[in-house]
């Protein structure tokens, strides 16, 4: 609310129609919410400039702790018209205030008289000016505050002055905690806004380069300089984008992707080597650059130990490599899903979305021969952290996107069902004809027996349900097995869906 | 002239070791679950550090049957299977083996890394670099013939890597000799319904070739049948003389 609006009699929270009542001139636009909050965070880093622990208060505030720190504006004054300045230019309405602590600050930029100065002295002396504010100073919850004024407490002070037993059994320990806390009694921690690290490095080129070599040469400095930098900040690289500005203002990207984070150049180059064929440099490039669109923390690994670390490293790197050529769809990890649909049970599960199943490494001790299948256990993948660089992403962050698969199941699912299975299932299934014998994609073929039903109804809990299937397994004369199912709607439609061992 | 003989016999037998036929001392070859088939080997088995053809019959699981009953023998750890799809083959509806199809045959599909690529020059690619990786327990070439020059990069590959590797080739009629160590021939055979006691997977497996020469143990053909209460192979008993053997 800048000074304008108010001097029109506007206040935040009227009515619409009040304000076009008493400013017929005005113009209403819905509020974001969300860029306002982006646009507070930007401000709280750009206020670094005057200490490193600045932080946003609330929605329409900023908390920064300038100890030690005011001497290098001319002290807490110098601080404050300097600050002013900066604000009052960049067209922002402000009310400053110094204070011994956040909530006291907070109460004196906002509900000072106007007679007073921002700067409030150190210590008990600024009590009475403190004491004297309006209980809306203590920031309480608007209920609480109308039920403290009811009772004749109107001021800070009035607060003070009562008995503190009889406060909290009536009110909670609400009222005293943020008394103590302006008061600087209790204490009140600040969480400072800190600008998100940015991965990004770039480089140009005094002449377009435009052969392989050189763009590889470059890529490789790229990857150093970056990396060297991931390694200051103990995080690994999960996705690296590359952008070639060419000279005819165009770009060209290419990206990788790795199953854990990694910030070994070499390795890293390896896997940008597939793709740099898609690089059309046209009439060359002038600059590269290099981000890690997603980073992780990077745990150092001691290779060569016990638990096969060496190996699952190798593992890892093949992994990569696969999917970086063949695609992210091609490659995956079998795992079954909690379904009677057959042709459902078994999904693959990507190694790049971090929620990939542990390997199966070699233990130590290994070498005995397993005669069971084992288990799987439900597998819970290491998640990406949150990327604390949403806050201050100038760009909005966009909408979560719908988990791909439901959230494992509490209890250990299994690839072992009753029932024989197939080993190739057939997806679609292949409408075949039943009568003498069988006849698939023309040929005849002589059934030696028919093995069944086995009733396999839908999955109740889905909303589209289809038809219940009975199954048989067929042996035909040469020896091979099949699995067949008709469904009770009509029974005369056989399909088959698999070939058994 | 005598004291050469132990010598040249040395030599040979470190000779058969650098080409394959034998694993090296202190290394076992991974059992076929059965002895007549290890004996048919010189290697009493197949040797790691090397490729093994298997060629299926038409629109037959079988081959893919018992190769899976062979991994689910192989020591813990990861078994890359990349399969690639032929279009015009039916099969080529299936794009990967199934899991609860592989449980039955005592393999974790947990243990699996599937990989299905679209070209076969993507597929050779795939083998031969998860040939050459150190962390692989096993490595499939589902439905991939590979040329000369290709099938002896992938042998040079599995040297390197130490795995186990294996070739379930196209259902071809005759396909070209190649450069991996043995080659087998596995097509499905029929056991009686399940309740004359069958219904079990029953496979016809013959060695068609053994780098080495075979051992004199013969190259089948060998009737071999899943005994899926044990989890492990036995050799099939032609079904008339089985009962009457047992009541002799």
């Amino acid at each position: 609310m800048d000074g304008l609006a108010t001097a029109d009699g506007l206040r935040p929270g009227m009515l619409l129609a009040d304000a076009r009542a008493l400013c017929p001139g005005l113009t209403a636009g819905p509020a974001d919410l969300a860029a306002d909050r982006m646009a507070l965070a930007r401000l709280a880093v750009w206020s670094q400039r005057y200490t490193p622990q600045a932080a946003t208060d609330g929605t329409d505030g900023l908390i920064l702790d300038i100890t030690g720190c005011a001497h290098l504006q001319g002290g807490e004054q110098g601080l404050l018209t300097d600050l002013g300045d900066r604000l009052g230019r960049a067209g922002l309405t402000h009310r400053l205030a110094v204070a011994d602590t956040p909530a006291a600050a907070w109460g004196w930029a906002r509900h000072r008289s106007a007679a007073a100065g921002p700067v409030l002295p150190t210590g008990t002396p600024a009590w009475v000016s403190l004491l004297s504010l309006p209980l809306a100073a203590l920031r309480l919850d608007e209920g609480l505050r109308n039920d403290l004024i009811r009772v004749g407490l109107r001021s800070v002070g009035d607060l003070q002055r009562q008995p503190r037993a009889p406060l909290v059994a009536r009110y909670g320990t609400g009222p005293l905690r943020r008394l103590d806390r302006m008061l600087g009694v209790a204490a009140d921690p600040l969480a400072p806004a800190m600008a998100a690290p940015s991965w990004h490095v770039c480089r140009p080129f005094a002449e377009p380069i435009a052969t392989r070599d050189a763009i590889e040469a470059a890529l490789l400095l790229l990857l150093r300089d970056l990396s060297a930098r991931l390694e200051a900040a103990g995080r690994g690289a999960r996705r690296l984008l590359l952008t070639c500005f060419r000279t005819d203002a165009t770009t060209q990207e290419i990206s990788i992707g790795t199953a854990r984070p990694g910030r070994d150049p070499q390795g890293l180059l390896k896997l940008f080597r597939e793709r740099i064929d898609n690089i059309d440099p046209g009439f060359g490039i002038e600059m590269m650059e290099l981000a890690a669109t997603g980073t992780d923390i990077f745990t150092a690994e001691q290779a060569g130990l016990a638990m096969g670390g060496g190996d699952a490293v190798a593992v890892m790197g093949l992994l990569d490599r696969l999917v970086n050529r063949l695609g992210e769809d091609q490659v995956g990890r079998p795992v079954p899903r909690d379904t009677h649909r057959p042709e459902r049970m078994m999904e693959l599960a990507g190694e790049m979305e971090g929620q990939g199943v542990p390997l199966p490494l070699p233990q130590a001790g290994a070498g005995q021969k397993q005669a069971q299948p084992q288990y799987p256990s439900a597998g819970e993948g290491v998640g990406n952290d949150p990327d604390t660089s949403t806050l201050l992403n100038p760009k909005p962050k966009p909408w979560p996107k719908p988990q791909a698969s439901r959230p494992a199941p509490a209890r250990p699912r299994t690839w072992l069902v009753e029932g024989s299975r197939p080993l190739l299932l057939l997806h679609p299934p292949e409408p075949v004809r039943m009568g003498e014998g069988l006849s698939w994609r023309g040929r005849q073929l002589a059934i030696d027996w028919l093995e069944g039903p086995e009733r396999i109804r839908p999955d109740w809990w889905q909303a589209r349900t289809g038809p219940t299937r009975d199954y048989y397994r067929a042996q035909l004369a040469d020896g091979r097995r099949l699995w067949l199912f008709r469904t009770v709607d009509d029974r005369g439609a056989w399909y088959l869906q698999g070939l058994c061992a | 002239m005598t004291d050469m003989i132990p010598t040249i016999a040395a030599l040979r037998e470190r000779l058969s070791v650098l080409d394959r036929v034998r694993p090296p001392k202190g290394r076992t070859a991974l059992s076929l679950g059965l002895p007549c088939l290890d004996a048919a080997l010189p290697g009493g088995g197949l040797v790691w550090g090397g490729c093994h053809e298997f060629l299926p019959a038409p629109a037959d699981a079988g081959c893919h049957g018992f190769v899976a009953s062979l991994l689910a023998g192989l020591p813990p750890g990861p078994i890359l299977w990349c399969r690639h799809r032929d279009k015009g083959d039916p099969l080529g509806l299936a794009d990967m083996p199934y899991g609860p199809g592989l449980a039955a045959l005592g393999l974790d599909a947990g243990r699996l890394i599937l990989v299905r690529p679209d070209t076969v020059d993507d597929s050779l690619w795939t083998l031969e670099e998860a040939l050459r990786c150190s962390g692989l327990t096993a490595v499939v070439g589902d439905g991939v013939m590979p040329g000369p020059v290709p099938g002896r990069r992938l042998q040079l590959a599995a040297e390197d890597g130490g795995a186990l590797g294996i070739l379930i080739l196209p259902p071809l009629g005759r396909p070209p000799p190649s450069t991996a160590l043995t080659r087998w021939h596995v097509v499905s055979r029929g056991d009686p319904p399940a309740h004359e006691d069958g219904g079990r997977p029953r496979w016809l497996v013959s060695l068609l070739r053994a780098r080495g020469g075979g051992s004199g143990g013969g190259s089948g053909p060998w009737e071999v049948a899943w005994d899926d209460t044990a989890f492990c192979l036995r050799l099939a008993q032609p079904l008339a003389d089985g009962p009457v053997a047992a009541a002799e």
